[in-house]
């Protein structure tokens, strides 16, 4: 019996240790929403709990965005270095930028941070 | 009556003063995407002045216009205001101290492995060799735009401001509620920040990575970072740095020569000077932070004094 609570106690208090250190360690919360902006124009503001996909085209070329599962990418782009894919899906951070076609998405909502460096 | 309308008029001119209007602008200049947000009675005259300040500054130092500053010189020598020859002799001052590791002289690198056309290549090491000495201060204007910005803003009517310039975080004045900016740090694999550094007040925050400008070739990655002693992407162990400084210009600099030093040689330097605070990614992933730099969000080893 005493065996057992020691057990209980230190597993829960092992649970707890974790769970904080999990939460401390998250880089804040994902943001709501992603802004497409495009040749410095808000075309939409697409909320990340639903899925959807938009193309943009302008004179400069094309991308397609892909709002799956939270979280948001360019999936394709006509330009020539495809930087903007390479950020791969997210839903937090710095903003997403396809700079030939000078589409920029920036996440809106719960951010914690006033800006991004990199 | 009369009183009446005495404070209508007075509680509306109270209103206004004390109103901190908020604008925020997207600006396209230097190859890169720049974000201004400022807070204030003049925020709006600010941004304007913001956009025209940038746009000169890369008129003035762009290095791929031959009507420049950058350009002239190169094509053999120019006259330049008092300004310009203060910017280009902080430049030089900045390259002394961090023994050339950062060098305003790379441009016939740069133009070597095409990143000014955009025509990527590998240059032969003949080629490298033989390359011209030429003006590029691509690594330090974006932070000396920050610079001047900031003293723009200093003679307006502006209560804080926070620019991204391409990715250089400079941030002007305290917040409301007097907490420190929070700024995140770009993951160099991509997907959302690695971590947050606090800065208080004016203060610049800048980081230099293999990712941020690169090209493929035959499955090798060559990024825009060149070491000044091969000509060639810089192979120092790590994946990016980022600086925090109170000045721009240096943050800018010195992002740029620590990536070229690696971690060892530029925490030896970080060790010697007391300007600056750093941030070190790895190409193993380890994140590395010098021991004044308010990191946060992340698992990282302390660089002590």
């Amino acid at each position: 019996m005493r065996t057992r609570t020691w057990i209980l106690v230190i597993a829960s208090v092992l649970a707890v240790c974790i769970g904080l250190s999990l939460w401390l360690l998250m880089p804040g919360p994902p943001a709501d929403g992603v802004k497409v902006i495009s040749e410095g124009k808000l075309l939409y503001t697409l909320p990340l709990n639903t899925d959807t996909q938009v193309t943009v085209t302008t004179a400069m070329g094309t991308n397609v965005i892909t709002v799956k599962d939270g979280k948001v990418a360019v999936t394709e782009a006509s330009c020539p270095d495809h930087y903007c894919m390479a950020r791969g899906y997210c839903d937090r951070g710095a903003q997403i930028v396809c700079l030939p076609n000078r589409l920029v998405l920036e996440f809106t909502g719960t951010q914690p941070v006033d800006g991004v460096s990199g | 009556m009369k009183k009446w309308i005495c404070g209508m008029v007075a509680l509306a001119f109270l209103c206004l003063s004390g109103c901190s209007v908020h604008t925020q602008k997207t600006v396209f200049a230097m190859d890169t995407v720049m974000d201004l947000q400022v807070w204030g009675k003049d925020s709006e005259a600010a941004q304007q002045k913001l956009a025209v300040l940038i746009e000169e500054t890369e008129n003035t130092w762009s290095a791929m216009d031959r009507n420049s500053i950058v350009g002239r010189l190169n094509a053999g020598g120019a006259v330049v205001s008092q300004d310009a020859h203060d910017f280009l002799q902080r430049a030089e001052e900045l390259s002394k101290r961090t023994k050339g590791a950062f060098d305003p002289r790379l441009g016939g690198y740069i133009r070597a492995w095409g990143f000014y056309d955009g025509a990527y290549r590998v240059p032969e090491e003949a080629a490298l060799q033989q390359a011209p000495v030429q003006w590029d201060l691509g690594g330090a204007v974006k932070g000396y735009t920050g610079q001047q910005a900031v003293q723009l803003l200093e003679t307006l009517r502006v209560d804080r401001a926070i620019l991204n310039l391409g990715g250089n975080i400079q941030t002007y004045g305290e917040k409301k509620d007097h907490s420190p900016w929070v700024i995140g740090i770009q993951n160099p694999d991509g997907g959302n920040y690695l971590g947050t550094v606090s800065v208080v007040g004016t203060m610049a925050v800048v980081t230099s990575g293999d990712y941020q400008r690169f090209f493929e070739k035959d499955g090798t990655r060559y990024h825009h970072i060149l070491d000044p002693e091969t000509g060639r992407p810089a192979q120092s162990g790590l994946r990016s740095v980022t600086v925090i400084c109170a000045d721009g210009l240096t943050a800018d600099v010195f992002s740029t020569a620590l990536f070229v030093m690696g971690l060892e040689k530029a925490s030896d330097f970080w060790r010697q000077s007391e300007d600056f605070e750093a941030v070190f990614v790895t190409d193993t992933g380890k994140i590395y932070a010098t021991q004044g730099a308010a990191l946060s969000g992340c698992e990282y080893e302390v660089i002590a004094r």
